[in-house]
């Protein structure tokens, strides 16, 4: 059985009594569980030293509790309601978008209005490389046109594709937008990765109730809550949609980075509009059409990154933000896991000091951490301990000693791992430190306290 | 000739990889003596004499790929110990069941040995591997 059968977080590092603590917890499946405050007093189980010791603790926490299979939504996108079907797309539409794909040779979504359980509705994917317009209509029939060009990783493109129902047209017209500075790919290479296509057999697309999903599908809707999949790993920048189809004239026009003066522009994600001199302090999506379809980030993408438009003359995108308007999403991306039905600590009045609430089912146990600070102004002690939540966080999940090809060399020692280390990695995509490798071979930008932390260290 | 498909272009720094690794491995290959496999087994954790440093590097380094890489497995801690190798990420890793070792330092030096086998750098002077 899974040596992580039993596993939770908690939504603060540090709390004061009185205050309340919320544990989240995770049954591989359905069954009871015990749950116990206790102090942890020492943890190293060195048979040469005094082995783990942790005091148990009165609270209200303590007891037999129903614990469940929680799903975490890993992989970073941004989430647009869209409740009247306003990008429906019922007479046709033309989409638009600047991407930079890291990982093209995976199936991922640029940016849909879809549902991939009922294959209805419309979705700009990348299929084996190749940009993919899909529409579907819900009762088995989908219809797609492809690129004849796949996508270079890191090289900036211009993708319009769209479909008019009423004539039954698809295109897509691809465009590489690549300068100096923005791409891996400079302007001395020779590329032949362009590509204008049409076809027919377009129709009208399912009518579906779920959400637009920039950089991501959605997967179903359940329990009130959407789940996404085919989640993009790059940049998008500026992407729009256009009702119906538009000619060859304004689709140069969105290829050469304009807007054209078109009474049918029914979204304009601005990436960059939340960028302020404190930087990007949001998770907002502004979309600047008369529709006002604004989204929100999920996992936390990258914000403030190179645009397609960026000629390399300001590295501070704060001052810039007209060349920084790209967000860099990755499918790997956790913010917060998001669990649901917490069982609550109250804090009792206790000594400063790291506790937590522990949990048993049969053989199986985990602890969840948090540290019991004093209240301001009221500590005694002549010593003051620091405890960085930060360096926690930054080694939490690390799985460096496993995946990193030099973190062994780095750290002068040949990897010992054990089950826990083994099961994190054989569970790919989940949970990384800020320092462990991705599967999009960058460094993570974030790790989050609001999961669960299995292992901690290098 | 424009290029058009990046499946087409292989990435080639597997090959130089790959030259380097012969090079070092050829420069290296008369340091493993029985006496420098001794110094590893009496003290894996270092420090290190110059030589098995240089050769720890090699079979510490990336230029050994992750897939396939040997480690120590804690199978009871402080108490049974055994080797294991790497999968490619998302697979469960392969664990030798029938390796044993009673501490982590004698599962270091096994994975130690059996890294220098994979490169071919057997003992110089002969004389079985241990």
């Amino acid at each position: 059985m899974s040596r992580l059968f039993i596993t939770g977080y908690c939504d603060r590092p540090s709390v004061k009594a009185g205050e309340r603590l919320n544990v989240y917890v995770h049954t591989s499946k359905r069954c009871q569980f015990e749950a116990q405050l206790v102090r942890l007093l020492h943890g190293d189980v060195h048979p040469g030293g005094p082995g783990f010791k942790e005091l148990e603790v009165t609270a209200n926490i303590n007891g037999t509790h129903e614990g469940h299979p929680q799903r975490t939504q890993i992989g970073g996108y941004v989430d647009i309601p869209d409740p009247a079907g306003v990008l429906g797309g019922v007479n046709g539409l033309t989409l638009h978008a600047f991407i930079w794909a890291t990982l093209p040779n995976h199936r991922q979504a640029i940016m849909s209005r879809w549902d991939e359980r009922t294959q209805s509705g419309w979705a700009l994917l990348i299929e084996d490389g190749y940009p993919t317009l899909v529409i579907g209509d819900g009762r088995g029939l989908t219809k797609r046109i492809s690129s004849t060009r796949r996508l270079f990783n890191e090289v900036w493109y211009s993708i319009v594709a769209g479909f008019d129902a009423n004539t039954g047209e698809f295109f897509l017209s691809q465009k590489v937008k690549l300068n100096r500075v923005n791409s891996r790919l400079g302007p001395v290479v020779p590329l032949d990765s362009e590509c204008d296509i049409s076809g027919q057999d377009a129709f009208t697309p399912g009518v579906t109730s779920v959400p637009i999903v920039l950089a991501g599908l959605t997967e179903n809707v359940s329990d009130g809550r959407m789940w996404a999949t085919a989640t993009f790993n790059g940049k998008l920048d500026s992407p729009k949609v256009f009702k119906g189809r538009l000619n060859a004239v304004d689709i140069q026009c969105l290829h050469d980075g304009e807007l054209p003066k078109q009474d049918t522009l029914l979204a304009h994600w601005d990436f960059s509009a939340q960028i302020s001199p404190h930087g990007v302090p949001s998770d907002s999506v502004t979309d600047r059409s008369p529709s006002k379809l604004h989204g929100r980030c999920i996992n936390h993408p990258d914000r403030g990154m190179t645009g397609w438009n960026w000629d390399g003359h300001e590295e501070r995108f704060i001052h810039c933000p007209e060349q920084y308007g790209a967000i860099w999403f990755h499918n790997d991306s956790l913010d917060d896991a998001r669990w649901r039905n917490p069982i609550q600590l109250t804090v009792p009045q206790l000594q400063s000091g790291v506790y937590a609430v522990r949990l048993r089912h049969d053989a199986h146990e985990d602890h969840v951490p948090f540290i019991v600070s004093p209240p301001v102004g009221a500590a005694k002690s002549s010593i003051l301990v620091l405890l960085p939540t930060i360096s926690y966080l930054a080694y939490a999940n690390s799985q460096d000693m496993q995946c990193a090809p030099t973190a062994q060399a780095i750290m002068g020692v040949i990897s010992t791992l054990e089950d826990r280390d083994l099961e994190l990695r054989a569970r790919d995509k989940t949970n990384r430190s800020s320092l462990a490798s991705t599967i999009t071979s960058e460094a993570r930008s974030c790790s989050s306290i609001h999961r669960e932390i299995d292992v901690v260290g290098a | 000739m424009p290029l058009s498909d990046p499946a087409l272009y292989r990435d080639k720094r597997e090959d130089w990889l790959e030259k380097f690794r012969e090079i070092r491995c050829a420069a290296l290959r008369q340091s493993i003596t029985p006496q420098l496999i001794e110094e590893h087994r009496g003290n894996p954790r270092g420090p290190h004499s110059v030589q098995l440093q240089l050769v720890l590097n090699l079979v510490r380094g990336p230029l050994m790929p992750m897939n396939g890489k040997t480690f120590a497995y804690v199978r009871v801690p402080f108490k049974d110990y055994a080797i294991g190798h790497m999968t490619p990420r998302g697979e469960p890793c392969v664990i030798d069941s029938s390796s044993s070792y009673s501490n982590e330092d004698a599962a270091q030096h096994a994975a130690f040995i059996n890294r220098l086998a994979v490169l071919g750098l057997h003992v110089a002077t002969g004389g079985s591997v241990p």
